[in-house]
């Protein structure tokens, strides 16, 4: 790990074409702008993490429960509330 | 009980429609090839199933279905890479023991172009859009 000190104002390049920025500092919390390629995803750590687990979360449903949850919404007088 | 057979489609004509994710699923690094097909006649709810992968099966529903008032601001960059700009919203459920339980993620919507068939899932950034919201309310 590469650790380094920046001033608001300052860059840090990363690659060729990926440029974070320091943007401003406040207390314990700093804005950092990132400049990535498209194809370059950019997430916030914790909510990519909390969307892995509820993507396997929700591949892990059984056919079963599919089905009881169709018939269920099927047998309901207003399936899709609009 | 609806029982769940290949294949799942029971679309007016029957079609099974390829999409092509640009990025894949997090946590499904290895897929970004699905097929798309309605689970029942009313559409709504939608079967994602891996083409290399048919074990790996998400159940999605139109934004619109449960939730008519979730009209998610979608960035114009995913527009252009999904290569159109009028595009599908799919939100993402969790199904559980029965209707009662399951919950879709109205955080990270399955966004898709039907004019290219590319799809992504998209993070908004919004921290008030919960990735578990309750799909009825009991």
């Amino acid at each position: 790990m590469l650790i380094l000190t920046r001033r608001v104002g300052e860059n840090v390049i990363v690659g060729d074409d990926i440029v974070i920025s320091v943007i401003e500092v406040r207390g314990d919390a700093v804005r950092i702008g990132i400049q990535a390629p498209r194809s370059i995803a950019v997430h916030r750590e914790e909510v990519y993490r909390e969307l892995q687990r509820a993507n396997e979360a929700a591949a892990a449903a059984r056919d079963e429960d599919i089905g009881a949850t169709v018939d269920e919404l099927l047998a309901r007088d207003d399936p899709a509330p609009s | 009980m609806t029982t769940l057979t290949e294949p799942m489609a029971v679309n007016a004509d029957d079609t099974v429609q390829t999409l092509r994710f640009v990025e894949p699923l997090p946590g499904f690094a290895a897929e970004d090839e699905y097929s798309i097909a309605a689970i029942d006649e009313r559409g709504l709810l939608f079967s994602l199933r891996a083409l290399s992968d048919p074990g790996l099966r998400f159940v999605l529903s139109p934004a619109g279905v449960f939730f008519p008032d979730y009209c998610p601001d979608i960035p114009d960059a995913v527009g252009d890479a999904l290569g159109g700009t009028d595009v599908t919203v799919l939100v993402m459920l969790t199904i559980g023991a029965g209707l009662a339980d399951a919950t879709a993620n109205l955080r990270a919507p399955i966004v898709v172009c039907p004019v290219t068939n590319q799809a992504v899932q998209v993070i908004l950034d919004d921290e008030s859009l919960p990735m578990r919201e309750p799909l009825v309310r009991s």
